[in-house]
């Protein structure tokens, strides 16, 4: 169906407005500029900012210059989510476009993983796929393919090339018409006030009587306080990339459209804004 | 029965917020930071025009009082 696509390329072309701003305590030859980008929602942020290391080292030594990292009001940013999931859980009520600091000394290593290098990413980009597709087919699909179709799908991020991700994605999003959805739909459900990283369990897209499992369904189980009571003021915001879909969205088809390129749903739970 | 009809109201709700999304975060700062861009890298030409102009004139300077030192 034609609009299905179009929300899955709405998804796929989602941009966060992004001011880069050099860390105050480095030390500098000259003043460093902002620098401003469109960052890709659905990649990373290691993926997607060598202009932005670039921009910077122009006025600094190489000898004051460690890995780069990024932080948001005190909270270093984890490159190994995606950046629509850092933005919604941490700025999504902000002023935009969104302040990014640039850190070129003191990583906290005890916050953030390292990443050397772009393969490092890939690694962590196909062990999510993987893990999805042992939810959803028992691996079934990833294990059928080739190197090279792994390849396609990590090329089609890395250069941001929607025909070509989609080309191998959708025999990840296949399923037997008469299971009516995946084995186990791949969620996450993050929290900003919380020391697990995210909830992540077992849930079907349908239920034992044969009914299809919505939004709502998901919610009652993993988090009932995401859902307000009757009467009650909602006290929490319930975003995906960006929007907040309705509770009785069916959850497979949430699951095949609004899922990021890593195939899992990426689900944060923030406090409603409250002036 | 038009084909409009049969969208649900879930979905349409998704098609909409994330046309509004992208209306928001998106449409409004594409051309300012483009011209933004550009700016930055005039202004980086710039300062490398300069400091090779300082180069130069320095290497000139030099080539005169080595001449007239001789």
């Amino acid at each position: 169906m034609a609009d299905d696509k179009d929300v899955l390329r709405d998804v796929w072309y989602g941009r966060i407005p992004t001011c880069f701003t050099l860390n105050q305590d480095e030390v500098t030859e000259r003043e460093a500029e902002p620098y401003y980008l469109l960052l890709p929602r659905v990649s990373y942020l290691t993926l997607v900012t060598d202009k932005v290391k670039k921009h910077f080292l122009k006025v600094m030594k190489a000898e004051d210059v460690e890995e780069m990292w990024f932080e948001y009001e005190g909270t270093p940013l984890k490159w190994h989510y995606p950046i629509g999931v850092l933005f919604d859980l941490h700025a999504s009520n902000t002023i935009l476009p969104w302040s990014i600091t640039v850190h070129f000394k003191n990583f906290p290593d005890r916050d953030l993983l390292h990443c050397p290098s772009n393969s490092v990413i890939e690694a962590h980009f196909m062990s999510s796929i993987k893990e999805a597709d042992a939810l959803k087919h028992k691996s079934q699909v990833v294990n059928d393919m080739q190197k090279k179709d792994h390849k396609q799908l990590w090329m089609g991020l890395q250069n941001d090339k929607f025909d070509q991700f989609w080309a191998m994605n959708r025999k990840l999003m296949e399923y037997p018409t008469e299971e009516g959805g995946f084995r186990y739909i791949p969620f996450r459900i993050y929290q900003t006030m919380s020391d697990r990283p995210f909830i992540q369990k077992l849930f079907r897209p349908v239920s034992p009587e044969g009914s299809a499992h919505t939004l709502g369904d998901l919610l009652k189980e993993m988090y009932p306080a995401a859902i307000p009571n009757e009467g009650e003021q909602k006290r929490y915001q319930v975003v995906i990339h960006g929007i907040e879909p309705l509770l009785e969205t069916p959850l497979q088809w949430l699951s095949e459209h609004l899922s990021h390129p890593d195939n899992f749903l990426h689900i944060c739970v923030i406090p409603t804004p409250t002036d | 029965m038009s084909s409009g009809a049969k969208i649900m109201v879930w979905k349409r709700h998704i098609s909409e917020q994330l046309k509004l999304r992208d209306r928001v975060q998106r449409q409004p700062f594409e051309e300012i930071f483009h011209q933004y861009n550009r700016l930055l890298e005039k202004s980086d030409l710039q300062a490398v025009l300069s400091e090779r102009y300082q180069a130069d004139k320095y290497e000139v300077q030099r080539g005169h009082e080595a001449s007239s030192g001789s």
